[in-house]
């Protein structure tokens, strides 16, 4: 185990400023933080234990995601979160951007929206936080994990996961009846 | 915060009927499961406000960063998040960077940077109290409790636009700690004393 590192809050909003001008970085294979900020410290480690690595899936295809298998990683690595530290977006945006950005590249991959008009729109909500949006939580690549897993999760039951594969099928129903309706 | 209340089964109630039922089920029983739910009230939902809130302080409420895009203004602000994001252009930002290492002249560069941004902010306040609904928008936001707070304490009541009874840019000032005066008379030391040195 070691310290959660997150965001600086003036490093994460020089980030959102710049999402549009950054658009070839998000399509990188390697995470870009370090390089891109150079010398200024731009992350910190929280009082928050994380295990050394989450050892998240990559999604065999485009209806096997493995968000269930990904969601109990998640979870039970980071099942002491508070919902407060759950909902601040430093650290999301550090693990999005850093730590799980093999994971990010393969189940969120934004180049198809380049040079388009929603690009920023797909990367703020992915990568960071939407503001004014109730549903923030659960639109960031990771932090919806969590709070899949914080929502369901029940050790009274046999399987302390059942209920969030009920969600996460329910959820895939919804999806597809949705975008089975958009162009 | 939204807060959603439910009446929920404590225990199983088997072939459970209710007098007060609909008309559509009167007589009928329903087989109820321990944890299922029994009625759902109106949800209600309230500002939920930090007491100890790192953005208190009105400086803590902006955040200046580069707009690294080729096209970008000399500056912006963006209200959307917790903080007012000013954003500078490049060349712009790498001279604020540079002066903000000169103590004497930061009440010069708030009056630059954070009071036309903080007037453009107080603008929006006033224009969106004069139609309904128009400031919940802000309400969600830190930095909005943060100046409505310091409004109030002036005076102001930020929901009631015929309250502004100063311009904003005398209510900006005041709320920053005018900054404009400081910062001429700081610029004024320093030009006499780069006289003082040519002479």
């Amino acid at each position: 185990m070691s310290k959660a590192f997150f965001l600086r809050e003036a490093q994460l909003e020089r980030l959102r400023q710049n999402i549009k001008p950054n658009a070839t970085r998000y399509s990188a294979d390697k995470p870009w933080l370090a390089d891109y900020f150079g010398s200024d410290a731009w992350h910190m480690p929280s009082n928050i234990e994380i295990p050394d690595g989450i050892d998240l899936k990559l999604p065999i295809s485009k209806t096997e995601l493995l968000d269930l298998e990904n969601t109990k990683a998640v979870y039970l690595a980071l099942k002491h979160l508070t919902p407060l530290q759950a909902s601040d977006e430093r650290i999301w945006a550090y693990l999005s951007h850093v730590s799980l950005w093999d994971y990010m590249r393969k189940r969120w991959p934004v180049e198809q929206y380049a040079g388009k008009p929603r690009f920023v729109e797909i990367v703020q909500e992915r990568y960071f936080f939407m503001p004014d949006r109730p549903r923030a939580l659960i639109r960031n690549g990771i932090a919806r994990l969590w709070w899949y897993g914080f929502t369901t999760y029940d050790e009274s039951w046999p399987d302390p996961f059942e209920l969030t594969g009920v969600l996460l099928k329910n959820l895939d129903v919804m999806q597809s009846i949705s975008s089975a309706g958009s162009p | 915060m939204d807060v959603c209340s439910f009446v929920l089964a404590l225990d199983d109630l088997p072939a459970y009927r209710n007098k007060r039922f609909h008309a559509d089920y009167r007589g009928l029983s329903f087989n109820v499961r321990k944890g299922d739910t029994l009625a759902v009230a109106s949800d209600a939902s309230f500002i939920a406000e930090k007491k100890t809130d790192p953005l208190r302080r009105i400086p803590s409420i902006f955040v200046v960063v580069p707009n690294e895009n080729d096209d970008a203004p000399a500056m912006d602000i963006d209200t959307t998040g917790h903080k007012i994001r000013v954003s500078l252009s490049q060349s712009n930002y790498d001279a604020y960077t540079f002066l903000r290492q000169a103590q004497p002249l930061h009440t010069s560069l708030n009056s630059m940077i954070i009071i036309p941004a903080l007037i453009a902010v107080l603008e929006s306040i006033k224009r969106a109290s004069s139609t309904p609904d128009g400031l919940s928008a802000f309400e969600s936001r830190r930095w909005y409790s943060v100046l409505a707070r310091r409004l109030k304490e002036l005076g102001v009541d930020p929901t009631n636009p015929d309250s502004f009874s100063e311009s904003t840019s005398a209510l900006g000032h005041k709320i920053i700690g005018d900054p404009l005066t400081d910062g001429l008379k700081s610029l004024r030391s320093y030009e006499e004393t780069d006289d003082d040195e040519v002479a």
